[in-house]
């Protein structure tokens, strides 16, 4: 493949770590210029040396760095850019971002920015949906007024969670099992999204019990042309997070999900959707399934799309943005095997989740055909509280779900992270647990089986192994054992 | 003099036994040989195999000072060689360290130095992940310097400030 | 060096009979040892935990380093004296490694009487301060003593080696430039103030550590001055105003720790370069010494066989193995360190002593220390021997030894009667250690022949008298004689009165000899040189 048949010959990445990485592997595969920026904080950053060219941002704080819509059009138009990846989170889903661009003749890999004025915000892509008849969880929308947002709120079945209008991620969003909590909590996540995402609006809907998080992945040519590369299943989350993804969902009849995707489909095609994106559903255990939201950019999970599909999403993203039309019909698209993706973050699920720092002394990536590590991390970077604690994606796929599950516990026990404390044991233990393996998963799975999740205390012979293993590379305690002359070597702790 | 360790939350005593013809060493009743086998040496990792009793261990290893980062068997594990003279001295001045219980960063400071305390006062307030929480004196005294100022982040087990005792009186 | 050939049969009577009844002498004497180390009044043992302190076994397992051995001096000390109150005389010492240097440990015990010192622990402390002298040990002193026994002031005060000894020998290693640190962690009242004022390196532990001339009591008795412990001699006033000490601590495991530190700073003395071979074991089971030594103490054994049981490879380079073979003499290795070996083998000749001496020139000659193996009975007497000049052949024997300036050890290994303890290096001839078995026995002559020595002179003396001897009376004073001597001659009175450094079993003779020798070696060799032999 030649670059001979996409015009945009510089394209930029307005992001960090993994998906940078990921991107600008596709972008140098098509013969593309990959171009990086980064914040002084991330000057040894590994996007920044897999880049062709590396552009610095200023600002106070990193997150601000990247946020700064201005500073990156600009360096944009001064390094004649002619597009621009936005990636996921920072300004993927910032509509204002991809009309500053659009205004000086860059093309911005991803939606149109009315669309993602309509789509990437809940509240309005909610109302859109619903004009198309397409099923939203009952909510309440937030208006200027807190007070009369909490008594319509109020009205609701509880549980009812409560969501930050502008993000995702989980942030600002909080359950609430009684109205007598709802008050504190709706200021809680109303502080929180106005700090993540510099707007403070929220809305709550009925909080289904045991739902599963199903979303499907979608290609648009902007011209009302769309087509679904089929579902992921991201039920297996910890505070809101997705922390394990697979795809096909497992445990969904084919009625069901021919259903799931052409109502994803039909929304794109509605909304004249242009590249990449995701439609998200709650499914409930009756097999209801409700509109949860629309991310206008590519997702986090989409190598798990790839891997069954075998299509590269950010080839198509960035012929699409090139203004080619879809390469493939719906019936091109066939899915084979299973594929699951765990998300490797710095964080200590045996306590509560708290994210860890520290700097990673030594990573190991596992090696084989089935396994894809897409990593933003190096040996020497040090994890700060920053920053998102997603280090690294491991993907692994199968030619069943059963030979999938195997392969990434056995690639999880093989990836090495030593300086900081990742999920990567936690991970294991879930997809190790039976009812995983029974398909029988919903987003409170964590919180349900967090019994059998609890890291079993180490025996007699493995708390030697570790402290024996620590002891012989510490020098007071080689001094201790190697230097000690005989006879004292040999006759040991004797006493007369 | 028994090698203390500490992994997790946990301080355990490493005793050697006996040096030749093999290394024996215990952890409480639990005793064992100790031998490595096999190390691919980086300058302060390796992959090291070790005979620990009847059973050959691998595990990478990466050496930080005295911190010990291990990945054995699929975990991982973080070992602080204790110093006993630091330790001792630890010992001495708890109650005078006021600790972060995780990373964080500090939403406000209460008091300033020299202010009187009584355990339970108000000291800090700070933020980590979606909790905030209230730093509180764990004994009474006054304030001797508060180390960290509001937006600062920090560190688990960062010293965030320090009382001082109160004068005896006489 | 060939191996020696043991002819001993495990399943014969003999041997089964000696064991039951060494195994016997061997619990009794591990009995007493535990009692000696461990059993205390509840009382004692809750004072120290009030007092926040450690027990003093339990300092000295965190000061030594992980998994070497510590030799522990004399742990029977005061077992037959003041009512058994002093068990191992209120005190430990001992060879101990720490920070992998050899030092001598002198360690107060509190649980007993407070630490107090009586006569005998002046006699075990001084003892130990004269093994440092003599192997150039560096000494930490672990203090915690409430100060001399006073209703006994009269035998622990006045004389030469009483307490004032211990001041002496602490000057006296210094001046010979052997390092000294005390942590204290109790009281060091009146003279205990010298033992950290003359030590090179001091720590304190706050709270429980104190030094003082006079205590509170006293002050306030002799001025009326009212002050406190911690005022009076506290860690902050000797750490920051008098520099009588020189770290203050936090806890005792502060001290200890602090302790090892100063000790790792110390250059490691060079020791003199003792012929070594690769340690092997012993080919023949050390635990065939128990059937080996006679339930009696006047049924003779071969020597060899425990040679074989205590020494490398079971391997020995017998020196005239035909000539006085009363004595056995040759070269051995033990943890590898070559020795010469002196081992009785029967009653001491005319022959046997010349080949003793000699070898004894040979050994220094030769530069290889010399272990000495007990079980005498003496030298040979009578007419035909005494004519042949056995008292002189006797003095060439103790004039070789005095004049060795190799190290010499001594084992008792059984009986001990008479002057062949002197010429085979008994307690007054300085070996650097000298160490018995339980079964051991010691006097200048066997109890019965001491028993019919006294009736014999008794008798005499009463037909001089013209008086009639009455049997019954000849009787009792040969019993009265037997008793006294049989408690006297025990291992147990032996070593309550420091006679010895200590009981061992014979299977731990191999790891005392081992570290006694390693220890021995941080003395350089003096000069060579004898005295005039009596030809």
């Amino acid at each position: 493949m030649t670059s001979k048949d996409i015009n945009l010959k510089r394209v930029l990445v307005a992001n960090r770590g993994e998906i940078a990485c990921r991107i600008f592997r596709t972008v140098h595969k098509l013969g593309l210029t990959a171009i990086a920026v980064y914040h002084h904080e991330d000057r040894n950053a590994r996007h920044v040396e897999e880049a062709d060219e590396a552009y610095e941002l200023t600002g106070d704080t990193s997150t601000a760095a990247y946020l700064d819509a201005a500073q990156i059009v600009e360096i944009c138009r001064v390094e004649k850019i002619s597009a621009v990846h936005p990636g996921y989170g920072f300004l993927a889903e910032n509509a204002d971002f991809a009309e500053r661009l659009a205004q000086a003749g860059i093309a911005f890999i991803g939606p149109e920015a009315e669309v993602i004025r309509t789509m990437g915000d809940k509240i309005a892509a909610r109302a859109f949906v619903t004009k198309h008849n397409v099923p939203v969880a009952p909510s309440v929308t937030q208006t200027d007024d807190l007070d009369a947002f909490l008594a319509d709120a109020a009205k609701l079945t509880f549980p009812v969670l409560i969501k930050a209008a502008a993000g995702g991620g989980g942030k600002g969003m909080n359950i609430v099992r009684k109205p007598d909590e709802l008050a504190e909590q709706a200021r809680l996540s109303a502080g929180e999204a106005e700090r993540y995402f510099a707007d403070g609006r929220i809305y709550a809907e009925r909080y289904v019990e045991q739902p599963r998080h199903i979303e499907v992945q979608v290609l648009g040519d902007g011209a009302g042309n769309a087509i679904h590369l089929f579902e992921r299943e991201c039920s297996i989350q910890r505070r809101f997070q997705k922390i394990i993804e697979e795809a096909p969902a497992p445990n969904l009849p084919k009625k069901l999900r021919d259903k799931i995707c052409a109502t994803a489909v039909k929304i794109a095609s509605a909304s004249k959707y242009r590249n990449a994106g995701t439609v998200e559903f709650i499914l409930a255990p009756d097999g209801e399934f409700y509109f949860l939201e629309m991310n206008t950019r590519l997702q986090v999970e989409h190598p798990i799309t790839e891997l069954i599909t075998g299509i590269d999403l950010v080839e198509e993203q960035l012929r699409i943005a090139d203004g080619q039309s879809l390469r493939y019909k719906q019936q091109d698209i066939k899915a084979s095997g299973h594929a699951i993706e765990c998300r490797i973050c710095a964080e200590e699920p045996d306590r509560d989740f708290m994210p860890a720092t520290g700097t990673i002394h030594l990573l190991r990536a596992p090696e084989g055909e089935a396994i894809r590590f897409d990593s933003g991390v190096h040996e020497g970077l040090e994890v700060t509280a920053s920053f998102d604690p997603m280090l690294a994606k491991l993907i692994v796929d199968g030619e069943t779900r059963e030979q999938a599950i195997a392969r990434a516990i056995e690639a999880l026990h093989a990836l090495i992270i030593l300086g900081v404390e990742s999920n990567t044991n936690y991970l294991a233990r879930v997809l190790a647990h039976a009812q995983f393996a029974a398909e029988e998963i919903h987003t409170g799975f964590v919180v349900d089986y967090a019994d059998d999740l609890v890291l079993p205390p180490l025996d007699d012979d493995m708390l030697s192994a570790v402290l024996g293993t620590a002891a012989l590379a510490l020098p007071e305690f080689r001094r201790a054992a190697f230097e000690m002359p005989e006879p004292y070597a040999s006759i040991g702790e004797w006493r007369n | 003099m028994t090698m203390q360790l500490k992994l997790d939350d946990g301080i355990h005593d490493l005793r050697i036994v006996v040096r030749k013809p093999a290394l024996i060493a215990s952890l409480g009743d639990h005793t064992f040989e100790l031998e490595e086998l096999e190390a691919d040496h980086g300058p302060d990792h390796c992959a090291v195999t070790l005979c620990v009793g009847d059973h050959k261990v691998q595990a990478w290893r990466y050496v930080d000072g005295d911190r010990v980062f291990l990945h054995i068997g699929g975990r991982t594990f973080t070992v602080d060689y204790v110093d006993p003279v630091i330790a001792a001295e630890e010992v001495g001045e708890a109650g005078n360290i006021i600790k972060a219980p995780m990373p964080g960063i500090v939403v406000d400071v209460h008091l300033e130095a020299g202010a009187p305390v009584t355990t339970g006062t108000a000291i800090l307030t700070v933020e980590s992940m979606k909790l905030q929480s209230t730093i509180i004196a764990p004994r009474d005294g006054h304030v001797e310097a508060i180390l960290v100022a509001p937006g600062e982040a920090f560190e688990r087990d960062a010293v965030l400030a320090t009382l001082s005792a109160d004068e005896e009186t006489k | 060096m060939p191996r020696l050939r043991s002819t001993i049969d495990v399943n014969s009577e003999d041997f089964r009979r000696n064991y039951a009844h060494n195994k016997n002498l061997l619990a009794e004497f591990r009995e007493k040892q535990e009692a000696a180390r461990h059993i205390r009044p509840q009382r004692d043992f809750d004072r120290l935990e009030r007092q926040g302190k450690m027990l003093p076994r339990e300092r000295l397992h965190k000061l030594l380093d992980p998994g070497t051995p510590f030799l522990e001096f004399s742990s029977l000390a005061a077992n037959m004296a003041y009512d058994g109150d002093a068990p191992g005389a209120s005190c430990i010492t001992g060879i101990g490694i720490v920070s992998g240097r050899e030092v001598i440990i002198h360690a107060g015990d509190s649980t007993v009487k407070g630490g107090a010192w009586y006569p005998l622990t002046i006699k075990k402390i001084v003892r130990c301060l004269d093994v440092a002298i003599e192997n150039h040990l560096p000494v930490i002193h672990l203090c915690d003593s409430a100060g001399g026994f006073l209703p006994l002031q009269s035998e622990f005060f006045p004389d030469k080696h009483s307490a004032g000894r211990i001041f002496r020998n602490q000057a006296m290693l210094s001046k010979m430039g052997i390092k000294q640190l005390s942590l204290v962690f109790g009281h060091c009242t009146a003279g205990g103030a010298y033992v950290p004022a003359l030590s090179d390196y001091n720590v304190i532990v706050r709270g429980t550590g104190a030094v003082f001339l006079g205590g509170p009591p006293l002050v306030k008795a002799a001025t009326g001055e009212e002050v406190t412990v911690d005022e009076l001699g506290g860690a902050d006033v000797h750490t920051s105003v008098s520099g009588v000490c020189d770290y203050p601590a936090n806890t005792e495991e502060e001290a200890i720790a602090i302790g090892r530190e100063i000790v790792s700073q110390w250059n490691p003395s060079a020791k003199w370069a003792a012929q070594c071979d690769t340690p092997e074991e012993p080919y023949y089971d050390p635990d065939d010494l128990y059937g080996i030594i006679p339930d009696d103490i006047k049924k003779g054994f071969d020597m060899r066989e425990v040679i074989a049981r205590i020494f490398d490879g079971s391997h020995f380079h017998e020196y005239q193995p035909a000539y006085g073979t009363t004595l056995i003499c040759g070269y051995a290795n033990i943890w590898g360190y070559k020795i010469g070996i002196l081992a009785n083998n029967g009653v001491l000749f005319n022959d046997s002593a010349l080949k003793g001496a000699h070898f004894i020139e040979l050994c220094n000659q030769n530069s290889t220390p010399i272990v000495f193996l007990q079980n005498i009975t003496g030298y040979m007497i009578g007419k035909e021997y005494e004519a042949r000049g056995i008292a002189k052949n006797g003095a060439k024997m103790i004039m070789a030894q005095v004049g060795s300036h190799v190290p010499k050890f001594t084992i008792m290994c059984h009986g001990s009667f008479g002057a062949g303890n002197y010429g085979m290096c008994g307690r007054a001839y300085d070996a650097r250690l000298l160490f018995s078995w339980p079964n051991h026995q010691i006097a200048v002559m066997g109890g019965e022949q001491a028993a019919n020595t006294l009736a014999e002179v008794k008798i005499r003396q009463m037909e001089r008298n013209g008086e009639t001897v009455d049997p019954q009376l000849i009787e009792q004073l040969k019993q009265d004689t037997l008793e006294g001597y049989l408690e006297q001659t025990s291992a147990y009175y032996s070593t309550s009165e420091l006679w010895d450094d200590g009981l061992i079993s014979p299977t731990d003779t191999r790891n005392t000899l081992g570290v006694a020798i390693s220890a021995s070696l941080n003395a350089p060799l003096g000069d060579p040189g004898y005295g005039v032999y009596r030809f």
